[in-house]
């Protein structure tokens, strides 16, 4: 079989270090940028536009991201059959599986988490990223506003207390950037081994309908509402 | 003084603060405070108009929701010793395993600005609070709010509680990944897309 990956960036270099290893590897592997995800419907055209440059030598697109804020729904292929794990987001890969990842949010619910592609795509909090931030705001909409813009940005940090460093691959310099990030936000540092199956399953073409949905050519993608997240 | 509120209007849908509230203080000392309501309500919906149809973001919004607020931080107890209170109250929060709340501060602001009561629970917000926060302050409307798909369960739970309960108050859903499709699913008494369309449909719920 045929195929090749579409997957959100922080992912990308996981991909590429477990494709080495496979003997059926990816025809290509595509990525787009995780802050796409910060609106949803500029990240579903991007998909659309990266799904439309595959070659049609594929047989099968492997998405690896996840219902992404409902970024995934609408998505369509005429001419391959598209994979995606029954994932709302990126926890559901690291943990394995979409149960897992909510089973440890529950018990961990002040968690921030962190992986070396997260770090790398710039996601992580940080004195830089709050400059820049500021920064922007004090441009766009002058210091009153700006300070107001401020608080409302420094307050999605407010409900963490610890970050999770999730080990995907070895990177002593992420996990360096992510004990500078805990220190900064005053935050605890912890560390946890990711379960890398349902990647490495996807990548092998290990693909069974419990933990991913099969996207038929020609059909349309829509949410269960449920613990099976997609419908068709 | 028709100038006045005009300034007023302006200085809120462009989210200027201090001078909202110099201008609102100093129109208190000879003016019905329902007027001065009138022109800040007239700043929100000029800028929830532009807001729908894509001419200003978020952030614009918030600062002028945040003007907006400060404006009735004078303005409310002159309202209430006028007699001009909220008719309807609305219970707000974030449902249960979410613990993002600038969607739903922003909306409790946009109802405030519209002169509904609002009774913020926060994020994180159990089934049974809402239930007991509804009762507690007879709500006419619970409104839930949910940033993540994971969390949008737990509003068809509170959905079945409240029904269970026969309490009358209406329920509405919204947050990023909310749909109408979803809340009709689960039986939500309306839906709404953004901030400035919540305070609509909250005002179409009482009317």
């Amino acid at each position: 079989m045929k195929f090749s990956v579409l997957c959100c960036d922080i992912f990308k270099d996981d991909i590429v270090l477990m494709s080495e290893k496979l003997e059926n590897k990816p025809l290509q592997i595509e990525s787009f940028k995780a802050e796409s995800h910060l609106n949803p419907d500029k990240m579903r055209d991007v998909v659309c536009g990266k799904l439309s440059g595959f070659s049609k030598e594929n047989d099968r697109i492997l998405l690896i991201f996840g219902l992404c804020g409902n970024a995934a729904l609408g998505l369509r292929s005429d001419d391959f059959e598209l994979v995606i794990p029954r994932v709302h987001d990126c926890r559901g890969i690291f943990f394995g599986s979409s149960a897992a990842a909510m089973d440890f949010t529950r018990n961990n619910p002040r968690a921030f988490f962190a992986s070396p592609g997260y770090i790398s795509a710039g996601l992580l909090p940080s004195e830089e990223l709050f400059k820049k931030t500021k920064s922007r705001y004090l441009s766009e909409y002058g210091k009153d506003s700006a300070d107001i813009l401020m608080e409302a940005f420094l307050g999605q940090f407010a409900a963490y207390d610890e970050v999770f460093y999730m080990q995907f691959h070895e990177s002593e310099n992420s996990k360096r950037a992510c004990m500078e990030c805990a220190k900064f936000m005053n935050w605890k540092f912890r560390e946890i081994c990711a379960n890398n199956s349902l990647l490495s399953d996807a990548l092998q073409m290990r693909i069974d309908s419990d933990r991913f949905f099969i996207l038929p050519k020609g059909k349309t993608l829509k949410a269960s509402y449920d613990e099976k997240i997609f419908n068709i | 003084m028709e100038n006045e509120f005009d300034s007023l209007t302006e200085a809120v849908r462009k989210g200027q603060r201090d001078k909202a509230k110099e201008i609102a203080s100093r129109l208190l000392e000879s003016e019905n405070p329902a007027d001065i309501l009138n022109a800040i309500l007239t700043a929100m919906a000029q800028i929830g108009v532009r807001f729908k149809a894509g001419e200003v973001f978020v952030p614009e919004v918030l600062v002028a929701a945040r003007a907006m607020n400060s404006v009735l931080e004078v303005l409310e107890p002159v309202l209430v010793k006028s007699g001009l209170q909220p008719k309807h109250c609305v219970v707000i929060g974030t449902v249960f395993g979410d613990l993002h709340d600038i969607g739903k501060n922003l909306v409790a602001m946009m109802l405030r600005g519209a002169n509904f009561k609002v009774v913020d629970l926060g994020v994180n917000v159990s089934a049974d609070k809402f239930l007991s926060a509804a009762r507690e302050h007879n709500a006419d409307i619970v409104a839930l709010s949910a940033l993540l798909t994971t969390t949008m369960p737990s509003m068809k739970n509170i959905v079945d509680v409240f029904k269970k309960s026969g309490i009358q108050a209406k329920i509405i859903v919204g947050g990023a990944p909310v749909t109408q499709d979803f809340a009709d699913k689960i039986g939500a008494n309306g839906y709404s897309k953004d901030a400035a369309s919540a305070a609509d449909l909250c005002k179409r719920l009482v009317a």
